[in-house]
């Protein structure tokens, strides 16, 4: 089965900025609601892995990569294991990033399941 | 009536003639003042009092000689105050650079910020030239000058000559700070390059100065760049201010706050002695692992730009903040006399720091 593929530069921007909306464009809080919760759906109901690409962007904030992901446990009530099995990080250029980011899921889950 | 007409006639005649004594009182007075005084200060002394005609009421600042942040902190600051001063008093201000004989660009922006500060709020701000030639060609080679007879709204964003920035209507503009970063990789590679590292630092900065920089409400204050190339050190260098409550007072007023128990914390664990400590503690991380306990989705902003700088993602990491003083690269963090009350970092970016090539 085909996996499905998000790229951060490509599906959404080249420029992502801050953690919410109000905050500026291209945030974490828009990317979460408008492009990786609905490929993670997409990704859930076909029963196979959501890649996600790092790479091609001008830089990551740490806030939009929390808000992002860490925003899937929280905001979105999606299962830790879940999350962390259907998604798949890919980054040749930047490999610290995926590391990170299972960073704030596990901080997210952790806060959530106090 | 004729005799009214001559009472009338004597009145003015004796007004005049009382007119020209005391004007050849005040003549006689100032000549002798100047006797024996040379042609030059006798010239600076009918120039000083036009200026004094000219600009009644208007406070005079002096500005320091080595008009630099960096190079000459306590006396920036110190300058900034009375400039502060002034504008909480709505008082009208003249800046004498005229003795300042060093110049750089982060002390420009400092100027530039207040210049529109006073212009949004319709206070006049004016100033005088450098005598030193250099200096001179530095201040008007920035576009400052420019900026001097404009009217401003303080809501809007302004780029000069592109080395300097400012914005407040969307406070994370990464896409702004994304072509700072090309037009920067230009000047050191002769190409476009991105350079994640650096990109991050800056939406740190807009974050923290949306999230911190104001007490009373998010997205109140202004964010300020410089960007300049020095040619003859290969590097482009760096500089952002906010002018908000300041890192270490953002720590402290969650001392009352939610917070309250991690401030706690961070004393009974770390026991810093002084801020330059806690600014240590913050910049390296330490702090936010306390902080995650109660907010773990907060305070990264910080020890993401230390680890851009330990990345070598940027070079020569300079953090000016409340009373703190660190320059992260020679490990000098120490206490200052006087208080800056934001933020201001600066950073460099040589050939030799991350980038890459599309």
């Amino acid at each position: 089965m085909e996996n499905v593929e998000l790229k951060i530069a490509t599906d959404f921007s080249t420029t992502p900025g801050a953690r919410y909306k109000e905050e500026g464009d291209f945030s974490g809080e828009e990317f979460r609601e408008y492009v990786l919760y609905p490929k993670f759906k997409e990704a859930k109901t076909k029963g196979c892995h959501l890649i996600i690409n790092l790479d091609g962007t001008a830089g990551l904030g740490t806030s939009f990569l929390e808000e992002s992901f860490g925003g899937l446990l929280r905001t979105n009530k999606l299962d830790y294991n879940e999350v962390v099995d259907i998604i798949q990080f890919v980054s040749i250029e930047n490999p610290d990033y995926i590391e990170e980011i299972l960073g704030y899921l596990f901080d997210a889950y952790e806060k959530e399941n106090k | 009536m004729d005799a009214n007409r001559k009472i009338i006639k004597q009145n003015q005649d004796f007004k005049s003639f009382r007119r020209k004594v005391r004007f050849r009182q005040m003549k006689k007075l100032r000549n002798r003042e100047l006797q024996g005084v040379s042609r030059e200060k006798k010239k600076e002394s009918q120039l000083q009092n036009i200026f004094n005609k000219q600009f009644v009421g208007y406070k005079i600042i002096k500005a320091p000689k080595i008009f630099s942040l960096l190079e000459n902190t306590e006396e920036l600051l110190s300058f900034i105050h009375k400039v502060d001063d002034c504008f909480t008093n709505k008082k009208k201000v003249f800046i004498r650079m005229k003795d300042t004989t060093e110049i750089s660009y982060d002390a420009i922006v400092v100027l530039l910020s207040k210049l529109i500060q006073f212009k949004a709020n319709k206070i006049d701000f004016n100033g005088d030239f450098p005598k030193d030639k250099n200096v001179e060609n530095i201040l008007k080679g920035s576009g400052f000058i420019e900026y001097l007879y404009k009217n401003f709204d303080n809501q809007d964003t302004y780029t000069i000559d592109k080395k300097i920035y400012t914005h407040a209507n969307k406070n994370v503009n990464s896409a702004l700070t994304s072509t700072i970063i090309e037009e920067a990789s230009k000047n050191l590679w002769n190409e476009k390059r991105r350079c994640p590292g650096m990109q991050r630092v800056f939406i740190e900065l807009m974050q923290n100065t949306n999230n911190h920089a104001s007490n009373h409400s998010k997205g109140e204050k202004l964010w300020w760049s410089s960007i300049i190339h020095n040619k003859k050190e290969e590097k482009v260098c760096f500089s952002f201010i906010d002018y908000g409550v300041g890192i270490i007072d953002s720590l402290k007023n969650k001392e009352t706050g939610k917070f309250a128990r991690v401030f706690n914390s961070i004393k009974s664990i770390f026991n810093p002695n002084n801020n330059a400590d806690v600014l240590k503690l913050l910049l390296e991380g330490k702090i936010h692992e306390i902080i995650k306990e109660q907010a773990y989705n907060r305070g990264k902003g910080l020890p993401g730009i230390y680890k851009a700088w330990k990345s070598n993602d940027i070079s020569n990491l300079i953090v000016i903040t409340n009373n703190v003083y660190a320059n992260v690269a020679n490990s000098k963090y120490e206490e200052m006399k006087n208080d800056l009350y934001g933020t201001f970092i600066y950073w460099e970016l040589n050939s030799n720091n991350k980038s890459i090539k599309d």
